[in-house]
This record gives structure tokens, sequence and C-alpha cells, in this order.
């Protein structure tokens, strides 16, 4: 399988008082064509920060200090910006967190899924309209409606606009970032659903961005777990979530509660994430982790093994 | 920022709040020091009248040979102490109103924000002339200076009054007020330990703006005659000024200095007010990096 | 019914509660007076929560949880109905009590808030956040007898050592640590019943746990009994003793924890528990997955209020709006046609 994407010792950094935190250190992950990959990890891990580098959205306090986005061979980092602007949205596009209420208000809901078709511009106003029909209907909203304002759309409505809007120019990979946080847990499975169908009818690849591993589980091939800006375990979902490798990933597997599992508490891991304005030296998990010894003091190598999995311990 | 340290540190980094902060000090400087001015500014000599700026008189002299470089010195006192004090009327006014009016939503709520909204509607030159004009009229005992103080503070709360409002409907809402109620904390005990406290910043920032918003309503009474006109005060040094012709006499030297020494001091509080509104509202906060 | 259930070991029995809004009409619609419109948050709830034992109330966004939790520390005004307290063989109703009664009666009933980042006013440093419910309930006390008392509440949500959180600020603590924090003041009073409105749902998942088993601590020392609100079946799974199931305003079902999980008989519980995500790659199962979403709460469907979404509704459905009956061992369901499967 030829990768689509595969992004190689990515780091990005935010700029604080003259320092660096540093949210992203040295990342890499690759996205298959056609596949669902997850990135889980819980708030200020990273995630977010890695959505925003593949489309290079990053705020102005920060940016990328080093690593490779290769997409379709192309790095993303070192493209122009007119190359840029091609390959967002029409190559790649992202659906964010909270996107719901990133609808404008006054603009109809056709015309906004319509906009990044007619501003790409290789289609007429109505041909655009009619491919933005075409999208409602796709993500399972009535055509009907099509030419309301988001405010007379539901919030799982809203979602789904948001998802028609990031198909409009027919990307090869979409990145989700939480699309489901805010949302009833039977919308958010309609979604999830949605998103599943889509993908396998578009032949499309996607990167989901949660903290809610269950999720991950249950829609995604691939997984990555994320860290304190580092990538702790990468592989595929029934292995990792079987015979998970990385202490960090067991643990997090174990706090979250199975309701097909005995009635018990999920466990916890003890204490908190690290400062990333001045990361500990050694693994950033050694303070937290059952099984640290006097070697993860020391960076930990990163093992690939030859099934394609990757974990970062000393231990394992 | 969590103390004055903090603030400091982030206050000195803006800019436009270390000019005002800097001009307001120049003033305040003057009108502490105004015993050292070179002369009385109400001594009268006929023989120096209408002199252009010299080596005696540096801004010149005005109709009755006042020295008018110790009367804008002296003129200081009067702008910062009416602006400072009647300020402070405007500000518990509209402060109490506000917070009553935004932590009450029912009839008392109701009640205050039509009275706020019937004092925002209201031109309030006109109304602080009527009134000044009214208690001058009435010959009660009170110092005209007092009376130009009361009328300033109770025609400028409104504008407080409304900020306050609108920022405790939103403090209200948020969760650790549910807890002090569910505590058992009294109305009277989350209003002030409470709300207040998380709606200050907003607060000092408006009443600095308000500071400067009094300064030139009394420069307007004075210019209009209203004051009283045995105090020198800038806005005084216009009204002779052109009741007198100055500008026909070409004697600029008697309009600039104060026009100017009026712009650049309510300048100052409004630099200041503004500065103080960027660092508490994040969001007017450029992004500089 | 349950009214006739009244047993002396129930520490909170509510009957037949509802909390209406008032829809707030624009200008000229409030001139030409039609029908006053009314968002029925609870629409006539009844259910007891025994002595020592978590009670469970779980529905999603808009179903109605959020406010019964609110009314019963009177935070909103109580339409009808009664909510029932007992303690010590004193029984009050709650929802008809005066302002006065309820201040007296606020140190034995605390409420945990959902968001850690909010419920902790910004400005006060944790000594004082614990501090002020003996301050405002004029608990009496040498300043060293409160400041014992505050190291020990801050002791038992496992923050310690004590000593070195007094003079932090919310902004110098963790999601997971704040929500501690929270829990500390509202158990600083003594309270016999904690109602907990999402505890955890805004806390990193790995902090979870603690928070948990702090409160399943608190029971199990007989300390307070709970009202617990959710979305989050697997939460109730965990640590609910009972578990009741909001639908637009209403009760649909109510059972033990374990009845109600792993046999659930009303068929909006069984679509629900069927999409409840399970941390396992490997599991399968057939998930009941509805259309639309949950019905506005001021015009609600005629008959039973599921029954637009309901994959077994029938006719009669439309109509009647069943009853919630015991359908056996306990187990109470409002529906007409439980008992049928789901294709």
């Amino acid at each position: 399988m030829t990768a689509l994407l595969e992004v190689d010792g990515l780091k990005t950094y935010f700029r604080a008082d003259g320092e660096y935190v540093k949210a992203v250190d040295d990342v890499s992950f690759r996205v298959n064509k056609g596949e669902s990959v997850g990135l889980a990890g819980e708030s200020g891990c990273g995630k977010t920060t890695v959505a925003l580098s593949l489309m290079r959205l990053l705020p102005s306090n920060a940016s990328i200090q080093g690593g490779r986005i290769l997409y379709e061979g192309q790095d993303i980092v070192s493209m122009s910006d007119r190359r840029l602007r091609k390959t967002r949205w029409k190559e790649i596009s992202i659906v964010f967190q909270g996107a719901m209420n990133a609808l404008n208000p006054v603009k109809r809901v056709v015309d906004q899924i319509a906009e990044p078709m007619i501003l790409h511009g290789d289609v007429s106003k109505p041909a655009a309209r009619k491919a933005a029909e075409r999208l409602v209907e796709l993500v399972g909203i009535d055509k009907t409606r099509a030419k309301e304002y988001p405010h007379e759309f539901s919030g799982g409505m809203r979602q789904r606009v948001m998802i028609a809007m990031a198909l409009a120019c027919d990307p090869r990979l979409v990145i989700l970032d939480e699309p489901t946080t805010a949302l009833d847990v039977m919308t958010k499975t309609q979604i999830q659903q949605l998103v599943k169908n889509i993908q396998k009818e578009l032949d499309l690849s996607t990167i989901l961005i949660t903290h809610d591993l269950s999720v991950i589980a249950e829609t995604c091939e691939k997984v990555a777990i994320m860290y304190a800006g580092k990538l702790a375990e990468y592989g595929d979902v029934v292995s990792v979530f079987k015979a998970p490798l990385h202490p960090y990933t067991e643990g997090l597997i174990k706090a979250f509660p199975n309701i097909r599992g005995s009635r018990e508490l999920p466990a916890s891991i003890p204490g908190t994430p690290p400062n990333l304005l001045h990361p500990p030296a050694g693994c950033r998990f050694a303070p937290r982790c059952p099984i640290a010894g006097k070697e993860c003091e020391a960076l930990p190598p990163d093992k690939t093994l030859e099934t394609g999995r990757f974990v970062s311990c000393w231990k394992r | 920022m969590r103390n004055v340290s903090g603030f400091w540190k982030v206050y000195s980094a803006n800019r436009k709040g270390v000019i005002g902060l800097g001009l307001v000090l120049f003033f305040v400087g003057v009108a502490v020091f105004a015993g050292l001015a070179p002369f009385d500014p109400s001594k009268v000599d006929a023989t120096r009248t209408w002199l252009p700026p010299n080596r005696v008189n540096w801004l010149g002299t005005d109709w009755f040979g006042h020295d008018l470089f110790s009367q804008m010195i002296h003129g200081t006192r009067v702008s910062l102490f009416v602006g400072v004090f009647a300020t402070l009327i405007s500000a518990i006014i509209g402060t109490m109103i506000g917070l009553l009016s935004g932590y009450y939503t029912r009839l008392i709520g109701e009640f205050l924000e039509r009275v706020v909204d019937f004092f925002l509607v209201i031109p309030y030159l006109p109304l602080m002339i009527v009134l000044v004009a009214v208690f001058e009229a009435t010959e009660i005992p009170i110092p005209i200076l007092w009376i130009v103080i009361f009328a300033i503070g109770v025609t400028g709360w409104s504008g407080t009054a409304r900020i306050i409002r609108s920022q405790v409907l939103t403090v209200k809402e948020r969760q650790f007020v549910d807890r002090a109620r569910t505590i058992g904390a009294s109305d009277m005990r989350i209003m002030i330990r409470h709300i207040m406290p998380n709606v200050f910043p907003l607060v000092f920032a408006n009443v600095v703006l308000t500071v400067a918003g009094a300064v030139l309503a009394e420069v307007t009474l004075d210019f209009l005659g209203l004051g009283d006109i045995t105090t020198i005060s800038w806005g005084m040094m216009l009204h002779f000024a052109l009741s007198n012709n100055a500008m026909y006499r070409g004697a600029w030297w008697w309009l600039i200095p104060p026009g100017l020494a009026i712009i650049l001091l309510v300048m100052g509080f409004t630099l200041i007010g503004y500065s103080v509104e960027e660092i508490s509202n994040p969001r007017l906060r450029e992004k500089k990096f | 019914m349950l009214e006739a259930m009244t047993r002396m070991d129930n520490i909170l029995e509510v009957r037949d509660l509802k909390v209406w809004f008032p829809v707030r009409t624009g200008l000229l619609a409030g001139l030409f007076k039609g029908e006053e419109k009314f968002v029925h948050a609870v629409d006539g709830i009844s259910f007891d929560v025994r002595r020592g034992e978590i009670f469970c109330l779980v529905g999603e966004s808009g179903c109605g949880k959020t406010t019964t939790a609110r009314s019963i520390l009177r935070l909103v005004e109580v339409t009808s109905g009664r909510i029932e307290f007992n303690e010590d063989g004193k029984r009050i109703d709650l929802a008809s009590a005066t302002r006065q009664e309820i201040r007296n009666i606020r140190p034995r009933i605390q409420l945990i808030f959902q968001d850690p980042y909010e419920s902790l006013d910004p400005k006060l440093a944790v000594l004082e956040q614990l501090s002020e419910p003996l301050r405002v309930n004029k608990v009496k006390g040498t300043r060293q007898e409160i400041m014992d008392r505050v190291l020990r509440a801050l002791s038992n949500v496992e923050l310690i050592p004590p000593e070195t959180f007094l003079m932090r600020y919310p902004h110098e603590l963790s999601g997971g640590q704040r929500q501690r924090v929270g829990i500390a003041s509202s158990m600083i009073l003594g309270p016999s019943f904690l109602i907990a409105d999402e505890p955890v749902s805004m806390v990193d998942v790995s902090m979870r746990a603690d928070i948990l088993r702090i409160m399943l601590h608190i029971k199990q020392r007989g300390q307070a009994s709970f009202l617990f609100i959710t979305h989050d079946f697997s939460l109730a799974w965990s640590i609910g003793d009972r578990v009741a199931v909001m639908y637009c305003g209403k009760i649909v079902e109510l059972a033990t924890a374990f009845d109600l999980i792993r046999a659930p008989k009303h068929p909006y519980t069984r679509a629900l528990i069927s999409v409840v995500p399970v941390p396992d790659p490997t599991y399968e199962r057939k998930r009941i997955i509805l259309t639309g979403e949950a019905p506005d709460p001021i015009d609600v469907p005629k008959g039973c209020r599921f029954h637009p979404r309901c994959p077994i509704a029938k006719e009669r459905c439309k109509t009647e709006e069943p009853e919630i009956r015991d359908a056996g061992g306990d187990h109470w369901v409002a529906c007409h046609f439980w008992q049928d499967p789901i294709p």
C-alpha cells in the first residue's frame, strides 16, 4: 500500500515569552490510501497541533521547527504558498473541533458548501450549487433543507454540514478533529456511521483526532497514541488494543470503562502530564510509569517492528 | 496577573498605556507643585495686559494682566480635582446600579434598567447645564465647585452602569456563582465577594475613561460660564478669552495653551483607559511575537 | 405505583416533579396574546434515592436531568410536584419550602459541578474556596479548627500533602485537581446528600477514576448518598446502584444498574446501550441507530414522546402515553410494547 501521507519527525513549537513550548516534538506516522488512522491522546498531548501543522494552519505564535510532511511525495512544510493553497481543501481538508459554530450565520448552507468549489476555480456557480446539494444529501440531510440557514439546524446537522464542506473539493484526505465531542451519544454514532460510509464510498483516507479511545477502536484501522508531544505507540487497532506495548497505552485503555466488562472502577494514571515548556530530559511518561527504571532517565529509542508497529519505550 | 508587579510588567509593555500614564503623571506633578508658580494667578497688573509670551510672563498675559503661565499651572489642579471627584461619584452610583440591575433581573432589575436607559438617552450636556443653573439660582450655600462636581457625577454614571450590568449578567451565569449559591451564600455576599472581583478589571478601565469625560465636562461647564468664575481653570481661561475677543485680537497665547492642555490631559486618561481595557480583555490584545 | 412505596430509608423522594419554563416571546407576539408556550423541561417524574446509594439519572442533553438536579437545590423554581428530603426523621418538601428553610437545609444537600474550570472562583485561593462554605454558614470554630477542617477535607480528596495546596489558585491546578477541590468544598459542610452533575465529563480520562473512587469512598464510608447525573452509561455501570433513564422530560425506565444495562427493556434504552462505544475493536454487536434527534421540549409529540423515533412504534403509541409500570423484579418501564423484539 502506497502511503498517501507520511509525517516524518515533525516538530512544531509555540513561542511564549521568548521560550519554546514543544507541543509536537518529533512525531512520525503514515496514512495509506483509503485508510482511517486515529490519533489519540489527552488534552495537551499535541494532537490538534499535529492536525494544524498538516495543513499549515498554525496560529502566528507557532511554527514548524523541523521534520517533513510528505503528501504524495511533496513536502508540505517547504511547499510554496501557491502550491499550498492548491493542496488545501482540494487534497486535504479538515473538520474542526466545535466546527458547528464555525458556520456563517447569514449565508445559506448550500452556499457555504459551494463556496470552496467556486474559490478553487474550476466550477461555475450553478454547477457548484448542484454539487453542494448532492453533498448535502450524501451527509444525510434532506435536499430541500439545503437552502436554509445554519441556525435552523440542530448541532448534529450542522456537524454534517461541516463534513459536507470538507468534501466539497473532493479531497483525498480528511482530518477530523474531535468531530463529535459536543454531541449526544446517539448523534455521535450517527455521524461516525456516516463518516465510515462516506470513507468507503469515496475511498477516502481519514485521520480522526480524539481523546476517546473507544471511538477509535470502533472506527479506525490504525491508531497512534500521543503523550506530551511525542508518539508513544502506533500500530493497527486490533494489536494495539489487544496487546498494548507502551505502558501509557495500557493505562489509557484501562481508564475507559467497558460497559461489556465487569462492574468495576476504571483505572487511573497517577500524576499529571509534564510541562512542555521544560519537558523532562528522559522519557516523558517516566514520572507516571508503573514500570519505569533507571534507563528511563534518557530518551527512549524508537523501535519499529517488522509488523509495522512502533513503540517508544525502553522496557518493551 | 495576580498582583501589582505582574500587572505592571504587562502594562509597561503597552506603549499607549505608558504614554498616557506619563502625560497624567506630568499634570499631576504640575498640580502638586502648583505653589511653585512664578506669580499669583489672580494678581492683576494693569500695566501688563494683552502681552504675548515674554521673559517675565512665559505664556503672556490676559486682559487684566494675569500671568497666564501661573493660571495654567493652577488650572491643572481644578481640572484634576473636579475630574477625579466627579468620577468617584459617578463610579459609585454606576457600579451600584449596574451590579443591582445585572444581578436582579426581575422587578428591581427591570426598574433599574429603565432608570439607566432613561439617563442614557437624556443628552448629558443640557442636563448638566440645567442642574448647575438651577442649583446656582437657588443660592444654596454650597460652593459652586461642588455643584459642578455633583452635576457631572450625577449625569455621567449611566455609561458605567450599562457596562457593569452587561458584565454582571455574564459573570452571574458562571458556575462558580452557582456554587456560591449552593453553599448558602447570600445575594449580597455573592455580589461583593464573587461578582465584583471578577468584574473589576473592566470597571477599572471604564472608570479611567470616565475621568477623561469628567474633565471635558468640567471644561465645558466652565467655558459656558456656569462654573465658579472666581476659580481659575482652563475652561474659565477659554471662557474669558473668547468673551474678550482674544481671537479677534490675535492673542493666540491665551487660547492655545489651555486648549492644548485640555487635549493632552484627556488624551492621557483615554490612553490609560484603553490600555487597561486591552490588558483585561485578551481579545483586544494584538498578537505580539 | 411509586407513591405506595414511601420508605423510611429513602433520603429523597421525588413525586410528579414538573419544571416548566415560559418561552420568552418577541415584542410583537407578546402584544397579540396567544397561547403561552412552555418549555417542558421536566414533565412529571417520580423516583426515590435510597440512603447510602448512588442513584444515576441518565439521558442525553435536553432530556431534563440537569434541570431536575437544579430544581432539587431550588436553583430553578419548581412548577409542581414534591421533592421530599428525609433526614433524622424530619421530612421537608424542598419544592414548596420557604427561602429560609432552604437556606437552613443547604449544608445537608450539596452539588458537585461539571466544569472544573468554571466552578471555582478564579480569584480565590484553595484555602478561601474551602473556608467560604464554613464562613457563610457561620460554622463556629477557632482559626486552627477551621484550618484543620480544610486540611482534612483536602486529604479526603487525595490532595496530599494538603498544606501545599492551600495557597494555590485555580489556574495553577490541573482539571482533575480542580474537580477535587470542588468536591472538597462540597464535602466540607458534611452533607448527607450530594448531587453530582456530570462530575467527570470535562476531566481527562486518565484522572477520572480518581474522582469516581473518591465518590465511591464517600458512599462506602456512609457519609452521603448520591444523585449522579450523566449521559454516559459506562459511568453508571461502574459505580451506579440504580439507574433511571430520562427522555424528553420523563423517566422511561428505572431499575438496578445491572438489570437496566444488561437487560434493558425500553426501546430507547436498548438503542442507547447498543451504541455505547467499547474500547475493544473486536467486539461486534448490532447497533440500533435511531434516526433524527430528540424532540424540542416545547412541542412535545402526542402520545408516547419517543414514538417518532421508535423502531417498534405502533398506532397506540401515537395517541396514548404509556404509564411507567413494574415489568417484574422492580424494573420499571414506560412502554406499551417493551416485550417486542427490535428488528
